[in-house]
C-alpha cells in the first residue's frame, strides 16, 4: 500500500510496547543490536541507504554535469559514454540528475521523518499526559485527520499549495505525524502510571521534566522505528504525487518527478527515463523497510527480555 | 475559450501558405471520391471534458468548447455562423440562419433578414425566434436584475457578456417582418466588428416551444417583459437594459432560468421534448450523465449539405491516454494523438488513420503583473519586456516540446490560418522579437543594469533618464521574478524549466517557478489585479494557454488587452492601445477598419504586454482514412458533422 | 460492552465532524478566486459578483460551513460547476465502480494473503519465507503507479493478454472482467504484501505464547496446535487490519483508477483537485472519512468481541 497506509506504521498488535523503565543498561542495547545485526536483510537494507547516500551526495562531486542550465539541443539522447544514463527531456545528463534528484528525495524522507516524529512525539506525550478532556480533544483531532486517508490528504494539500520541495516537506509532515502521535500516546499512558514516574511527581517533579526526562527517552525505541518507515513512505508520496502532477518545478527534482517523467514519454521507448529512478526508488524504500522491520524485531526483544 | 492548447504544426508561415494552396488546388482538380451514405462517425472528446450543458445561452460555469462549439452548436445554428470548411476564420454566410446584415443611418442602424428555415418540428425560423433570445439574453445579463442562482445551482448567464456592449449598446430591436428585424444602436460601430463580435453571439431559439415558466406550464409570450429598454444612468454612450428583466420564477429571466434548470438536469436530456425542437443538421438521440453523445440527422434540416452519416456520437475519455488507447484500438473514427505518443504516429497512419492537426484562431500569451508594487515597474519598461521576450527561444520550443506542430506567436493577432486577412505584414512576417539573448543582455547593460549571468542582475544605475532603470526602481533592485504556471502538461513543463534555465544563466533574470493547478493559475491571475487593487501574490503567471477569438472573432482584443478589460489579467493600461482598439469598434468603412486593426496590432506586436509564447494546435487529429469531409478543421473549434461521409 | 460501544460510536461522530470542519477550513484556504475558478478568464467583475453571492462565498466561514452542514444532513453535497451533476448523483454513479475495485482486491488480497503469512511464519528464515517476504516487501515498497504501469508493460505490451485501461462507458464495471484484471490485480498486489507481512508476524506473536507451549505438553499434535489455536487467535489482528486499512486501500485505489483511467472514485476525486471543484472535493473526503471511521469502529468492535481480554482506555 505503500505511502498510501497509516496503518503500515503500527506496529503488531501483539508488538505494541507495553511501556520502558528508563533501562540504561549497556548490555541492553548491545542485545538489541546483536538481533538487529542477526537479520542479514537488515545488514542489506543498511548497505542500500549508504550506498544511495553516497551517490546521491558524494557522487556529484567524482561524476560532474551540469545540472544547473539545461540545453534541449541535447534532448532525449540515449544511453552513450558520454551520457551512461543519456539525457532527460531537457538536456540534463540523466545520470547526474538523478544523483541530484537523490539528493532532494532523501532530503524530503529524511525531513517529513523528522517533522512528523517531532510534532508527533510532543502532540502525543502532551496528551497522554495530560489526560483528561485535553487528552480527549487532542485525540479526536488526531482520529479526524487519520481518517481521512493519506493521499487524499496529501492530493489536497498539494493542490492548495504550491509545491517546492520546502512546502512538499511540510505537506507530508503535516499528514504524517498523526501515526507517531498517537503511538507515543499508548506509551505515554502505560507510563505515566509507573511507579518511578509516579515517584518524580511525589517528589515534585515538574512535568515538563516528567515529560522529557522520562516519558519521550523511553519512547525512543518506537520512534526510532515508526521514523524508518516514515521516510520509505515520504519517498513514496513524492513519486505519487509527482505522477500525479502535484511535482516540484525546475529545476529542482527528486526521483518521484523524474519517474513520473520518464512514463510520460513511456510509448517513445525512453527506457532510461523509467527504470534507473523507478529502480532507485524501489531499492531505497524497500532498504528502509527492512531496516525499520529488523529494528522492530529488536525493540521486541528488548520488551521480551523486560 | 479553452486554454489548455494541445500542440502544433506549423513550422514557418510560409510553408503553410504553399501547403494551403497544394490543398485547394487539389480539391478542384481531384474527382470526388465515391461516398456511401449512412455509416456512424465516433468523435473523441477531451480529456474528462464531456459536454454538460445544452442550453446555447451558457452562463460563464459552462461557456467552452465542449458545450458549445462540440455539442450544442451542432444542434442550434446561431444565426450567423463564422467559420468554414476552408478554415478560414470568416462569416459564412452560406451555413448561417440570417443573411448578411445591413447597417443604415451612419452605422447605428441594423437591418436583419433571416432564409426561410424551418425548425425540427417544420414550424418557420422567424424573427420572433431571434427576439425570443434577445429578450432572455437582456434578461440575464441585465446587472439590475434579481439574483436567481442558489449555491446548489448557478443561475442563467452568457459566458460571453461584456459589460456595456452587447446587449447593453442596442437601444431597441423590434421585428419589421416575420423573416426581418431592426436594431438602434446607442453609437456608431464598425459593421465588421458589430457582426463578427455582438450579432455573432445570438442563437435563434424555438420560441413557440420553449417560451415557458415549468415543463408542465403553457407557452406564452413570457420573454416579452423584456422587450421595453430602459437606459443606464451615468452612462456614455447610454447603455440599454431591460425595464422588466422579470425574476427567477417571471418574465424572461423565468424563462430563461426554466431552459437553465432544465439544461442543469443531465439525466434528463435524453427524451426531453423541449431538445427535441432543432434548427441544426442534428438532433440528440442518446445521452448519459458520464458524457457519452450520439446525435442523429435532423430530417427537417434546412441549410445545405444535408447530413448522409446516420449517427454522430461523442466518446467522453477520462483522460488522453484512454483515448489514445481507444485510437489504438481502432475504435474512434475522430480521435487525437496526445503530443509526447507523437511517435506513434506512422503506426496509426498504418492502421488506416490520417494524421491532420487542428488549429484554432487564438494566440498564446503569459501575463506580466504590472500592479506588482515591486516588481512592477520593472514589468512596466519596455526594454525589459523586449529583453525577455528576446530570452523566449519559440523556435526550440516548437521544434524540441511541442514535436515539432506549432506556430510562433508575433503578436495578439494569429498569423495562422496563413493569408488571414487580420494579420498585419508586420506579424506576418515573422518575429519581432526573435530569440537573441546577446540583445537581452545588451539591452539591460544599456538600462543602467549590472548583468550578473548565472547570478542575479541588479540595477546599478537608478533614475529615469534613457540610460537608467526607470521609474521606481530603486538601486539595488533584482531581476527576481515568481512565475507560477500550470502543472500537468509536460510540454509547458519543459518550456518554462528551459526559460528559467536560460534567463538566469545569459542574463541574470532569475525566475522562482512555482506550479498548481490550472484552475488555481487563472484563480490567481484573473483576480482582479488593478493599480489601484494591486495583486502582489504573483509576478508572470502562466496557465499554458491565451486567447481563442470567439465568439468575438473580430481579434480586436478589447477583451484582453484593454484598461479595466475583464479578462486584462495584469492590468496592461496603455492610453495609445485603448485608443487603437476604440478605433476598430467605430471604424466607418472595410479600409479604415483594416488600417485601425493592423495599427493596434502592430503597437502590440512591439510593446509586448503580455510574454508570447508558440501556440500549439487544438488537438493532433487523427481520423479514418475513409472518412470524407475533414481536410479542414474548424478554425474556432467547431465541427461540421453535415459533411462527413464515408468513402 | 454495550457502554463501551455506545462510547464509541459517540467518538465516531465527533470524528466525522471533526472532519468536516478540517477540510472545510482547508478548502477555503485555496489561493485565488474559486468564482473565477469557476468561471474561467471570459468572467467580468460583475458576474463574479454575483457568483461569489449566489454560492454564498460572501458570507462569513462559518455560516457557510452551516449551511453546507444543513445541506449534508439533508443528503445535498452541493453541485458540482464543472460537471454540472449534483454530488451525489456523481457519487451515485462512481460509487458503485469505486466498491467493486476495492471490494474484489480486498476480498482476493486476504484469501491470498492468509495462507501465504502462516506459509512463511511456519517456515520461518527458510528459503521459501525468505523468498516470500521478499517479494513482498517488493511489493509493499513499489509505488503503486509504477506497479500499474510495469503490469500494462509486461500484459499488455509485451503478452498482449489483457486491454492495459479499465472499462470506460459501462455503467457496471462487472460486464467487463477482462478490462478489470490488471486495476484487481495492482490493487490485489499491493494489499496481499502488507496484510501477508502482518500475518506471518501475528503468527509468529502467536506461536511463542505459554499457550502453545501447553498444549505441545499435553501432547497435541502441532498441525492441529496450529490450525485450531494459533491461526485463531494469528487472525483477530488481521481482522482489525482489513478494518483499519480502509483508508489505505482508497489511496490505493485513487492512483489505480488514474493508472486505468477508470471512472470511480478516485478519478473523480482526482480530477476534482485539480480543477478546484470544491464540492465534489468536500463530498468526496466525507464519504471516505465515514467509509474508513466505520472501518475503524467496526474493527474496534470485532476485536473486543474476538477478544473479551481487552480493556478500554
Amino acid at each position: 500500500m505503500s505511502a498510501a497506509d497509516p496503518t503500515a506504521n503500527l506496529p503488531l498488535a501483539g508488538a505494541l510496547p507495553e511501556g520502558g523503565e528508563g533501562y540504561r543498561s549497556g548490555s541492553m542495547w548491545r542485545l538489541i543490536l546483536a538481533v538487529f545485526f542477526e537479520n542479514r536483510l537488515a545488514i542489506v537494507g543498511l548497505g542500500i541507504i549508504l550506498f544511495m547516500v553516497l551517490f546521491s551526495f558524494v557522487g556529484p562531486f567524482i561524476y560532474r554535469t551540469q545540472q544547473v542550465f539545461n540545453n534541449p539541443n541535447i534532448a532525449h539522447l540515449a544511453p552513450s559514454l558520454a551520457h551512461p544514463l543519456g539525457t532527460d527531456q531537457v538536456g540534463y545528463d540523466n545520470l547526474g540528475r538523478l544523483m541530484l534528484g537523490g539528493q532532494s528525495s532523501l532530503e524530503v524522507g529524511f525531513a517529513a521523518a523528522i517533522i512528523a516524529v517531532l510534532v508527533g512525539v510532543i502532540w502525543g506525550a502532551v496528551s497522554g499526559l495530560a489526560g483528561g478532556i485535553i487528552d480527549t480533544v487532542m485525540m479526536r483531532i488526531v482520529d479526524a485527520m487519520l481518517a481521512i486517508p493519506f493521499l487524499v490528504a496529501l492530493i489536497l494539500l498539494g493542490a492548495i499549495f504550491t509545491t517546492s520541495t520546502l512546502e512538499l516537506i511540510v505537506v507530508i509532515g503535516l499528514v504524517a505525524w498523526l501515526v507517531p502521535a498517537r503511538l507515543v500516546r499508548g506509551e505515554t499512558l502505560s507510563l505515566r502510571v509507573r511507579e518511578y514516574v509516579q515517584a518524580v511527581r511525589v517528589m515534585g517533579g515538574s512535568t515538563r521534566r516528567v515529560l522529557f526526562r522520562h516519558i519521550i527517552p523511553n519512547t525512543v525505541g518506537v520512534i526510532v522505528v515508526n521514523a524508518t518507515f516514515q521516510v520509505a513512505d515520504a519517498i513514496i508520496a513524492v513519486a505519487t504525487l509527482s505522477f500525479l502532477g502535484i511535482g516540484v518545478p525546475p529545476p529542482a527534482t527528486n526521483w518521484g518527478g523524474e519517474l513520473s517523467n520518464g512514463l510520460s514519454y513511456i510509448y517513445a521507448g525512453y527506457w532510461w527515463l523509467i527504470y534507473p529512478a523507478g529502480l532507485a526508488i524501489v531499492l531505497t524504500v524497500v532498504a528502509f523497510n527492512f531496516v525499520g522491520d529488523a529494528l522492530r524485531d529488536a525493540l521486541e526483544v528488548r520488551l521480551q527480555r523486560r | 475559450m479553452r486554454h489548455i492548447p494541445k500542440l502544433s504544426f506549423w513550422r514557418m508561415a510560409g510553408v503553410a501558405a504553399v501547403a494551403a494552396l497544394f490543398v485547394a488546388a487539389c480539391g478542384s482538380t481531384t474527382t470526388t471520391p465515391k461516398t456511401t451514405s449512412g455509416g456512424t462517425v465516433t468523435f473523441a472528446e477531451g480529456p474528462s471534458a464531456p459536454p454538460s450543458y445544452i442550453f446555447p445561452m451558457a452562463s460563464g460555469t459552462y461557456f467552452s468548447v465542449t458545450n458549445l462549439s462540440d455539442f450544442s452548436q451542432i444542434m442550434y445554428v446561431p444565426l450567423f455562423w463564422f467559420g468554414n470548411t476552408s478554415s478560414q476564420p470568416v462569416f459564412n454566410p452560406a451555413l448561417s440562419i440570417g443573411n448578411q446584415p445591413t447597417f443604415s443611418d451612419n452605422n447605428t442602424v441594423v437591418n436583419i433578414t433571416l432564409k426561410h428555415w424551418q425548425w425540427s418540428n417544420g414550424q418557420p425560423i422567424t424573427s420572433r425566434d431571434v427576439i425570443f433570445w434577445l429578450n432572455m439574453l437582456s434578461a440575464a445579463t441585465d446587472p439590475n436584475a434579481p439574483a436567481v442562482g442558489s449555491s446548489s445551482a448557478p443561475g442563467p448567464g452568457w459566458g460571453a457578456a461584456v459589460p456595456g456592449a452587447f446587449p447593453q449598446n442596442v437601444v431597441s430591436y423590434s421585428a419589421t417582418g416575420t423573416y426581418s428585424l431592426t436594431m438602434k444602436l446607442n453609437a456608431s460601430y464598425n459593421p465588421t466588428w458589430f457582426l463578427y463580435n455582438e450579432l455573432s453571439q445570438i442563437t435563434p431559439l424555438p420560441q413557440a416551444s420553449w417560451d415557458e415558466l415549468s415543463a408542465s406550464g403553457p407557452i406564452g409570450n413570457y420573454d416579452a417583459s423584456a422587450e421595453a429598454r430602459v437606459a443606464l444612468p451615468n452612462t456614455s454612450p447610454a447603455q440599454y437594459v431591460p425595464s422588466d428583466p422579470g425574476t427567477g420564477t417571471t418574465g424572461a429571466l423565468g424563462v430563461a432560468q426554466f431552459l437553465n434548470s432544465q439544461s442543469q438536469s443531465l439525466g434528463t436530456y435524453q427524451g426531453n421534448p423541449l431538445w427535441q425542437v432543432v434548427s441544426g443538421p442534428f438532433v440528440l438521440k442518446d445521452y448519459t450523465t458520464a458524457g457519452y453523445v450520439k446525435m442523429v440527422p435532423n430530417k427537417n434540416y434546412s441549410g445545405s449539405p444535408k447530413p448522409t452519416i446516420s449517427a454522430f456520437v461523442e466518446e467522453p475519455f477520462t483522460s488522453d491516454t484512454a483515448e489514445f488507447n481507444a485510437l489504438k484500438a481502432g475504435s474512434l473514427t475522430i480521435g487525437y494523438i496526445p503530443t509526447q505518443d507523437i511517435t506513434q504516429k506512422a503506426l496509426l497512419e498504418k492502421s488506416g488513420y490520417t494524421f491532420n492537426p487542428w488549429y484554432d484562431f487564438g494566440f498564446v500569451y503569459f501575463p506580466y503583473n504590472f500592479t506588482e508594487p515591486t516588481t512592477g515597474p520593472i514589468m512596466q519598461q519596455l526594454y525589459f519586456r523586449q529583453a525577455f521576450q528576446s530570452l523566449v527561444n519559440q523556435e526550440q520550443y516548437i521544434k524540441d516540446f511541442l514535436a515539432g506542430y506549432g506556430v510562433p506567436t508575433n503578436g495578439p493577432v494569429p498569423t495562422y490560418p496563413p493569408g488571414n486577412p487580420d494579420a498585419s505584414p508586420l506579424e506576418s512576417k515573422g518575429l519581432v522579437y526573435p530569440y537573441d539573448p546577446t540583445k537581452a543582455v545588451s539591452l539591460l547593460k544599456a538600462h543602467g543594469w549590472t548583468v550578473n549571468p548565472g547570478g542575479v542582475s541588479t540595477c546599478t544605475k537608478p533614475g529615469t533618464a534613457a540610460d537608467e532603470c526607470g521609474k521606481n526602481i530603486a538601486a539595488g533592485a533584482q531581476l527576481s521574478f515568481r512565475l507560477l504556471y500550470a502543472q500537468g502538461s509536460v510540454a509547458l513543463t519543459n518550456e518554462m524549466t528551459a526559460l528559467q534555465s536560460i534567463a538566469q544563466q545569459v542574463a541574470g533574470i532569475k525566475l522562482t517557478l512555482s506550479t498548481a493547478p490550472f484552475q488555481q493559475v487563472i484563480g490567481t491571475a484573473f483576480n482582479g489585479c488593478t493599480f489601484s487593487t494591486p495583486c502582489s501574490g504573483w509576478d508572470m503567471a502562466n496557465w499554458g494557454g491565451g486567447w481563442v477569438y470567439s465568439p468575438d472573432y473580430f481579434p480586436t482584443g478589447g477583451e484582453i488587452l484593454g484598461t479595466g478589460a475583464s479578462s486584462n489579467a495584469g492590468d496592461y493600461s496603455v492610453p495609445t492601445n485603448d485608443h487603437n482598439i476604440q478605433a476598430t469598434h467605430t471604424a466607418a468603412n472595410q479600409t479604415a477598419e483594416l488600417k485601425a486593426l493592423f495599427t493596434y496590432e502592430d503597437y502590440l506586436a512591439q510593446q509586448l504586454p503580455v510574454v508570447y509564447m508558440p501556440s500549439g494546435p487544438y488537438q493532433l487529429t487523427m481520423y479514418k482514412s475513409n472518412l470524407n469531409g475533414l481536410t479542414h478543421q474548424g478554425i474556432f473549434d467547431e465541427v461540421y458533422p453535415q459533411y462527413y461521409s464515408f468513402s | 460492552m454495550i457502554g463501551y460501544m455506545i462510547r464509541r460510536v459517540g467518538q465516531a461522530i465527533v470524528v466525522l465532524i471533526g472532519v468536516t470542519i478540517i477540510t472545510f477550513i482547508l478548502l477555503h484556504l485555496l489561493p485565488g478566486s474559486p468564482v473565477r475558478a469557476i468561471l474561467g478568464t471570459r468572467a467580468s467583475p460583475s458576474t463574479i459578483k454575483q457568483l461569489n453571492a449566489e454560492l454564498g462565498f460572501n458570507k462569513p466561514l462559518y455560516v457557510q460551513y452551516g449551511l453546507w452542514v444543513w445541506n449534508l444532513a439533508h443528503f445535498n453535497l452541493g453541485f458540482s460547476y464543472k460537471l454540472n451533476q449534483p454530488v451525489t448523483a456523481l457519487i451515485g454513479q462512481r460509487l458503485p465502480k469505486t466498491l467493486f475495485l476495492v471490494g474484489s482486491s480486498l476480498i482476493l488480497a486476504v484469501i491470498i494473503a492468509v495462507p501465504l503469512g502462516i506459509w512463511s511464519a511456519v517456515h520461518r528464515n527458510r528459503a521459501d519465507d525468505y523468498v516470500l517476504t521478499g517479494l513482498s516487501f517488493i511489493f509493499y515498497s513499489m509505488p503503486t503507479f509504477l506497479l500499474g504501469i510495469l503490469l500494462i508493460i509486461l500484459f499488455n505490451q509485451t503478452l498482449n493478454w489483457l486491454p492495459f485501461e479499465a472499462p470506460q462507458n459501462q455503467t457496471y464495471p462487472w460486464t467487463d472482467l477482462n478490462g478489470m484484471v490488471l486495476p484487481v490485480m495492482t490493487l490485489t498486489a499491493v494489499t496481499v504484501a502488507l496484510f501477508s507481512r502482518y500475518m506471518r508476524s501475528s503468527m509468529l506473536e502467536q506461536m511463542i505464547q505459554d499457550y502453545v507451549r501447553t498444549a505441545r505438553a499435553k501432547g497435541v499434535s502441532n498441525q492441529a496446535i496450529l490450525m485450531i489455536h494459533v491461526l485463531r487467535n494469528a487472525l483477530i489482528p488481521v481482522i482489525t487490519l482489513v478494518g483499519l486499512s480502509i483508508g489505505g486501500i482508497v489511496s490505493g485505489a485513487v492512483v489505480t483508477e488514474d493508472v486505468f483511467n477508470y471512472p470511480g472514485m478516485g478519478l473523480l476525486y482526482y480530477n476534482a483537485a485539480v480543477s478546484d471543484d470544491f464540492p465534489t472535493l468536500l463530498g468526496f473526503v466525507v464519504v471516505v472519512a465515514l467509509a474508513t471511521v466505520i472501518g475503524n469502529l467496526v474493527a474496534d468492535i470485532l476485536y473486543a468481541v474476538a477478544d473479551p481480554r481487552i480493556r478500554y482506555v
